[in-house]
């Protein structure tokens, strides 16, 4: 799958009308949304000294042949990767309606943690294509985990935790496009790594720091396509992003992000190999 | 808590696999009651780096990825600890998924993850002997076809569900031996009379959920079964080139 986007920075004074505007364009109201994030960290493999120490005259053409595919493959690059928990109420929408854990005047959830579950799932973002193109355009893959021991799982999967952080925004819908408006905020460290996950040790969000202290919020448009491969597909999501960035150009620029601002691979030292 | 004991039997890939023999035994010979399609995929990645000549095999550690009939809507995605095969951490995963884990981890993942192994039972049958109180699966391992259908024969696999519970007060310690003769006992009467011998095949026991009852039916969310699933990643990891 690819993702296609357009970012826009929104300043906090403007975030409301920002908001009137995008539930104008895309005639919906918007949906509030509240993510944990978990930041993992591939382990660098071990071994490509070996490959160095086995090489030689030893061996045939085809063990040579096999041991630089390996070496090859010990040397593609790693990466970070997420697990993104969305924070949802535990009870059925029935409940929900009736006023008990929503507050439908500022549209979100009541912050009765005892009350939320947490969906997590798997993400993997490749650092975004570097072909001069209007939008960003990466590669990327989620997976829903549904049952487990995630954080042991992915420790064994050869993910170190590196550090988490709370993403609030409210989400529009605009044909296949998804308008993100959120902004970051910290997560206290948590005192056990089993916990980093618990959403009843997580504190109210009104206790956690911005990560912008201006109080600003980005603007994410995406499109996210199934194969990125195909031109046609590709060509009309851009389309569909240029246009919605017309519609929007009096109230927020939206462009392409910095490239390497996105990067997600993890920077290996030089091996002298 | 019923038993389930699991055996694999290699066969040469130009070997007939006798299971459509087996399964048209027993029908024959037994009341047995068919029931849901018995099929599996198994994908085995290894550390990249134990792959190297001159690393320890046993520091290696694995990744599995098993989809099976007995939880269809769900694949288990099973990571082992270095030199600990035992020692595993499993997840679920949905099932409309897991081509793209797999393919996720091919091809970004490399310098962590080695594709080593990837099979499947495609047409399997599970059936129901002796009022219930014994379920049987029977399946042929395939290589993991480029085609359906296609795929080089590997061996065969059998499933044995003995799902009525075991008498109270007895211990594992006890049981465990006595569990591993009355597995085989079952196994060669089951299949006496077809010319087929199983005597050197081991069987792996283990206890399971009970899983009587259809986890098939589409729409319920059960419980994942980890027990079984680590039972079938036991045996199917040991069929692998070493």
């Amino acid at each position: 799958m690819h993702e296609l986007s357009l970012y826009g920075a929104v300043p906090a004074e403007d975030h409301v009308q920002i908001l009137q505007q995008l539930a104008g364009v895309t005639r919906m109201q918007p949906q509030h949304v509240e993510e944990i994030h978990l930041v993992f960290k591939a382990r660098t493999p071990p071994g490509l000294e070996k490959v160095h120490g086995s090489g030689g005259s030893q061996g045939n053409q085809q063990q040579q042949n096999e041991i630089q595919r390996l070496k090859g493959m010990l040397q593609s690059g790693i990466y970070f990767v997420q697990l993104v928990g969305t924070i949802v109420a535990s009870q059925t929408p029935a409940e929900l309606q009736n006023g008990q854990l929503f507050d439908t005047e500022r549209n979100e959830l009541v912050e009765d943690r005892t009350q939320q579950k947490v969906n997590w799932r798997f993400e993997f973002k490749d650092t975004p294509e570097s072909t001069k193109q209007p939008t960003n355009t990466r590669l990327i893959s989620r997976t829903r985990f549904e049952d487990g021991e995630m954080i042991a799982f992915m420790d064994l999967f050869g993910f170190e935790y590196v550090n988490r952080y709370y993403i609030e925004g409210q989400k529009f819908y605009n044909q296949d496009t998804t308008i993100f408006v959120h902004r970051v905020r910290q997560l206290p460290t948590a005192d056990n790594i089993r916990d980093t996950s618990d959403i009843a040790k997580i504190p109210p969000r009104s206790e956690l720091q911005l990560l912008d202290p201006s109080e600003g919020f980005v603007l994410q448009a995406t499109i996210d396509i199934v194969d990125g491969n195909v031109q046609e597909l590709k060509d009309r999501a851009v389309r569909q992003l240029l246009a919605l960035k017309e519609t929007l150009k009096q109230a927020v620029t939206l462009a392409p992000a910095d490239r390497l601002a996105l990067d997600t691979r993890i920077p290996i030292p030089v091996r002298r190999i | 808590m019923p038993r389930t004991g699991l055996c694999l039997i290699p066969l040469n890939p130009s070997a007939v696999s006798p299971s459509a023999k087996l399964v048209a035994h027993l029908s024959r010979r037994y009341p047995a009651e068919e029931h849901h399609a018995y099929h599996l995929e198994h994908r085995l990645f290894s550390d990249t780096s134990s792959q190297l000549p001159g690393s320890d095999v046993k520091l290696r550690s694995f990744t599995h990825v098993l989809t099976l009939s007995h939880n269809p809507q769900s694949t288990f995605v099973c990571t082992t600890k270095a030199g600990n095969p035992a020692d595993t951490s499993l997840i679920t995963i949905p099932v409309t998924s897991t081509d793209a884990f797999t393919t996720l981890i091919v091809s970004k993942f490399q310098p962590l993850w080695y594709l080593r192994q990837a099979v499947v039972v495609e047409n399997g049958i599970s059936v129901s002997v002796r009022d219930d109180e014994w379920k049987v699966c029977i399946g042929d391992v395939k290589i993991a076809p480029k085609s359906p259908g296609a795929g080089t024969l590997r061996g065969l696999i059998i499933e044995l569900c003995h799902t009525v519970d075991e008498p109270e007060g007895s211990t594992s310690q006890d049981t465990a031996e006595e569990d591993q003769a009355m597995f085989q006992d079952v196994l060669d009467e089951l299949f006496k009379g077809t010319g087929e011998s199983f005597n050197d095949a081991k069987i792996i026991i283990t206890r399971t959920s009970n899983r009587v009852g259809a986890t098939d039916e589409v729409g319920t969310k059960s419980t994942p079964d980890w027990d079984l699933a680590k039972l079938y990643m036991n045996v199917l990891r040991g069929q692998g080139p070493r």
